[in-house]
């Protein structure tokens, strides 16, 4: 498994800006022609909307975004973002439902005998009403399933050639995205208008038991999967971070409905919320089917802030994890989040140390000391609501081990303090700025990385700014920033053993 | 970039394994290509075209395509060439050979793979190695060499005005690549020590598993091991080279922005250099691999591993694209287990009874082969349920018709989601590519919605019945105590990773 896949399975919030670009010109003009396209509204409920009307394709990206996750859960509910996630697939009160009047009695049924269980298996696992109870829930599962329309939306996306109907969860946001043609747009608003306004949790019990599986997919099949939950759990000894987005185990088996309701009044209210539509369309007319359906949305009072900060590190954090799986390592150093200068100058860093087969761990690790098969770097992992990590992920290549690797990562970083340029900086930089072209392609990225910044950072145009921050950046920031943050007192170390080594 | 540190709901990381390993590099353009485009000439017919198919009155309108032209042409020494304009101030040109991992057998396999790894880190004689890199990532540009089931691509995408250098190096990579020792020594060992990683995967390595007995080990079914990998030369690695890297093998799109100019020109002035060669299709032994599956299909193969999630896949032998049942083979399979929530598979498996996140079919289907998989991922416990749901299901498409409600939501999804497969200039392009490569008519591009919306009942049922006809073959990684379990389902074969 190579860094890359890891970014892009399952871990980072990484180097920022980048997916944007130029209709014309050079890439600042790219960063012009955003500014000059993109338009915004926001509602008299507080709902963001962002869009931008490119292409030649009749198609939409849309997504929605609530700036909540897994960061905002407690001890007792977490997990809760993403099981809400999955349960925002099950209909309303009026969509997936054959009669609800009848059924309403069912899953009232159902909750009080699914809780009375889960506080059962959890007080009094050897009782005997266990079991009875077991088969009262299967039965009326049963019997509610006659009320069903299974998957109500999926069926009318896929029928309008909808595609990428799918959510996602993460620890700093919770995004609900799908791409139509554009003359569908309306369907598209009055379906997800109506899907936020009064989601019915059914099929509770057995979305709970497929989240299960999706945790053992994810995480308890897998090595590196299983190191990285532990490493960030490691890492932030106090903040909410530490928390897996799927929740562990033993949390999803007995993950309470009402807490995963309460989630949701609590959560997703307008002023979290941004919709975001990149593609062909009459921005005029977006903005007005988007008032007529979300509109409606009662304002809510913001929940209290996060009081948890995650404490000052004082001293090296190091765990292995043991599994039938070829070894890894993973080194963090806790770090700020944006905006602070800090965080910019990570993003240099990791350009010079991963960006590319020039770059100094790949060509020092992989290509001359040939100890490595990857190598990878990133700034902002696991989230960037709150102060994060900057991590370096290698494996390494046989017989080679995790120790001569992480020897040579310490070596490197020494030697990028006492040798960096002014040349390297603007070489990362220019990379930087050309990827304004050519990562600007799909409708979909672009809705995506628009919603990220509304949602995380509080305002899309910070890509704006992104590259002048990144343009600041001094050698002398770079060596403060290593000095600084890049100490043995600073890092958590994770380490990957193959357990048929081991024996 | 933003944060990808996410739980996805849907998309399963097994299915995505799935699609990752069945899908080319050029895109998952293999199953439906491209639409209306204006050629510079009109486009050879490289196949008998089979008879437009009927329309169905009762499918709905699809959404009107509406794409940016694509120039197709040919140079002097046979080479393939199709063009088009982006918004962009970019130039992307990619050079496709005919090659790939259908070309290889059990003694060769990962050949392709490492001749691409090692052009990647070797360069050429004017652009060696680091000078390469450098001089690509020096203007912020990307260069990526990479090997698939029927090609290996270089793509490298620049700012426009830097498409001469592009240009420059693609030329070189061509017509005097390194292939030295030290660069195919790294490539080999890198290759290597993947091969060994990739098996950390469970849903990798029972796909991986279950193709190389469906396929004896030969084009789908190679697996590149240490071994394999270790055996080819330097001598083989640059036969294959000189073999597949010429001009009548190869096909290149180029991608140009506003400000780009005689591009044909520059084209032809850069890749006319290019020996002529011969095209070279890969050869597939039908006997073989039906004999292989007939007496797979009798058996039950079982992967031990102390995991507490079982991963099951069910193949079979899948025709190739140009085969006349394709359309309603396509619409079979959506109905069965691509169509996400509402196919039967996922509904049966999943929402009806929470057993596995991970539940998914996939069929892919090339120029003279294809599969079809199913893949699920299920406590130990719930395994043989699970298997034996997947089984009733499949063998259901060929016994029994779909109902009317399900064959028109899968037609009405497949036409109207086709206009997607368009959304980027990029993606025009490669599907054209891929449909030459292919060696399908051009017509093709056009007509796929006609198909689908031409497809019934009977069609989807006796595409079932000739697909799933000799028996699926049955592959199931995980604990040790399941076993015992699978004896029911047949003879049980152990298989070592």
């Amino acid at each position: 498994m190579t860094g890359r896949m890891i970014r892009a399975l399952c871990l980072c919030a990484m180097l920022v800006p980048v997916s944007f670009g130029a209709a014309h010109g050079a890439p600042e003009a790219g960063l012009e022609y955003l500014k000059k396209n993109v338009q915004t509204r926001t509602l008299g409920n507080g709902i963001n909307v962002i869009a931008l009307n490119r292409g030649y394709s009749p198609t939409l990206a849309l997504v929605i975004s609530f700036r909540v996750g897994s960061a905002d859960e407690s001890y007792r509910t977490a997990g809760a973002a993403h099981m809400l996630e999955h349960m925002l697939f099950k209909g309303t009160d009026v969509i997936g439902t054959k009669d609800y009047k009848k059924e309403k009695k069912l899953l009232d049924e159902i909750e009080a005998i699914g809780e009375a269980l889960d506080g059962l298996r959890l007080s009094s696992p050897g009782d005997r009403r266990i079991p009875v109870l077991e088969k009262k829930l299967k039965k009326l599962e049963e019997d509610h399933a006659k009320y069903v329309v299974s998957s109500p939306y999926d069926r009318v996306y896929s029928e309008i050639g909808g595609v990428g109907f799918n959510a996602s969860t993460s620890r700093d946001m919770t995004s609900y995205f799908i791409e139509v043609p554009s003359e569908k747009l309306e369907l598209w608003a009055q379906t997800e208008s109506e899907r936020l306004r009064n989601p019915v949790f059914r099929e509770y019990y057995k979305e709970r038991s497929t989240v299960v599986e999706e945790r053992l997919m994810r995480y308890d099949s897998k090595g590196l999967e299983g190191l990285v939950e532990r490493f960030i759990a490691a890492a932030f000894v106090a903040h909410p971070y530490r928390h897996p987005i799927i929740g562990w185990d033993s949390v999803i088996r007995h993950m309470s409905i009402r807490d995963v309701r309460d989630f949701f009044r609590r959560y997703y209210i307008p002023s979290r919320m941004t919709i975001t539509v990149v593609g062909k369309q009459d921005v005029d007319k977006t903005f007005a089917v988007i008032e007529r359906c979300f509109g409606q949305m009662k304002a809510s009072d913001e929940p209290p802030p996060l009081k948890t900060r995650e404490p000052a590190t004082s001293g090296e954090r190091r765990l292995e994890y043991h599994f039938d799986a070829n070894p890894y390592l993973l080194i963090g150093w806790n770090k700020p989040s944006f905006p602070a200068d800090a965080d910019y100058t990570c993003d240099i860093i990791a350009g010079m140390l991963s960006d590319g087969r020039t770059s100094r761990l790949y060509r020092s690790l992989v290509l001359e000391k040939r100890i490595a098969v990857s190598v990878d770097a990133w700034n902002g992992f696991p989230g960037s609501r709150y102060d994060n990590l900057f991590v370096i992920a290698a494996a390494p290549r046989a017989p080679h081990t995790v120790q001569e690797v992480e020897a040579a990562i310490y070596e490197e970083i020494a030697k990028l303090a006492s040798e960096v340029s002014r040349e390297e900086i603007e070489k990362i930089v220019n990379r930087n700025e050309s990827s304004t072209v050519l990562d600007f392609q799909s409708n979909k990225g672009i809705a995506r990385t628009l919603n990220y910044y509304q949602t995380v950072r509080g305002d899309w145009s910070q890509i704006l700014r992104y590259l002048e921050e990144i343009r600041l950046v001094t050698p002398e920031r770079v060596r403060r920033t290593i000095e600084t943050y890049f100490t043995r007192e600073n890092r958590t170390v994770g380490v990957l053993m193959n357990k048929k080594e081991r024996k | 970039m933003i944060s990808r540190h996410t739980a996805n709901r849907w998309r399963l990381s097994a299915a995505l394994v799935l699609t990752g390993i069945l899908v080319s590099s050029l895109g998952d353009a293999a199953q439906k290509a491209a639409p209306t485009r204006r050629p510079a000439k009109q486009a050879e017919r490289r196949k008998a075209e089979s008879p437009r198919p009927a329309v169905d009155a009762t499918a709905v309108r699809p959404v009107e395509l509406s794409l940016p032209p694509v120039e197709e042409y040919e140079l002097e020494n046979g080479l393939k060439v199709f063009g088009i304009r982006d918004e962009l101030p970019q130039f992307t040109i990619v050079a496709s050979a005919s090659f790939g991992k259908l070309y290889e057998g059990r003694m060769n396999a990962g050949l392709s793979e490492l001749l691409a790894r090692a052009l990647t880190l070797g360069g050429s004689k004017r652009y060696p190695g680091d000078r390469l890199h450098e001089a690509i990532e020096g203007v912020g540009g990307r260069i990526t060499i990479a090997a698939s089931w029927e090609t290996v691509g270089i793509s490298i995408r620049v700012l426009e005005r830097h498409a001469d250098l592009a240009l420059d190096i693609l030329t070189d990579l061509l017509t005097d690549p390194a292939l030295d020792e030290r660069s195919i020594a790294d490539a080999r060992a890198l290759l290597i020590e993947e091969i060994r990683r990739k098996n950390d995967s469970p849903s990798t390595l029972a796909i991986e598993k279950l193709r190389e007995i469906m396929f004896d080990g030969v084009g789908y079914g190679s697996n590149p091991s240490e071994q394999s990998v270790s055996s080819v030369s330097q001598a083989e690695l640059r036969t294959a080279f000189n073999n597949h890297f010429r001009a009548a093998n190869m096909v290149v799109g180029v991608v140009t922005g506003p400000g780009t100019a005689d591009t044909r020109a520059r084209i032809a002035k850069a890749l006319s250099v290019l020996e002529r060669g011969a095209r070279v299709n890969y050869r597939f032994d039908a006997d073989r691999s039906a004999a292989a599956v007939r007496a797979g299909s009798k058996r039950i193969y079982f992967i031990e591993r102390p995991v507490p999630q079982a991963t099951i896949v069910v193949g079979a032998l899948a025709p190739p694209l140009a085969d006349p049942s394709s359309y309603a083979l396509g619409v079979m399979n959506y109905i069965l287990g691509e169509g996400s929530f509402s196919s039967r598979l996922v509904r049966e498996i999943r929402v009806n009874r929470g057993l596995s996140y991970a539940v998914q079919s996939v069929l892919r289907q090339r120029r003279d082969t294809g599969i079809f998989l199913a893949l699920a991922q299920t406590n130990t416990a719930q395994s043989p349920l699970t298997l034996r749901l997947m089984l009733e299901n499949i063998e259901k498409m060929a016994s029994s018709p779909v109902t009317p409600a399900e064959l028109s939501w899968a037609r009405q999804a497949m036409i109207n989601s086709y206009i997607f497969e368009f959304e980027t200039p990029l993606s025009v392009l490669e599907k054209y590519m891929t449909v030459y490569q292919m060696g399908l008519p051009f017509s093709y591009i056009t007509d796929y919605q006609r198909g689908i919306a031409a497809v019934d009942a009977d069609g989807v049922r006796g595409a079932a019945k000739t697909l799933f006809g000799p028996g699926p073959v049955r592959l199931v990684l995980g604990d040790a105590a399941l076993k015992k379990e699978l004896s029911r389902f047949g003879e049980v074969v152990v298989v070592r990773p």
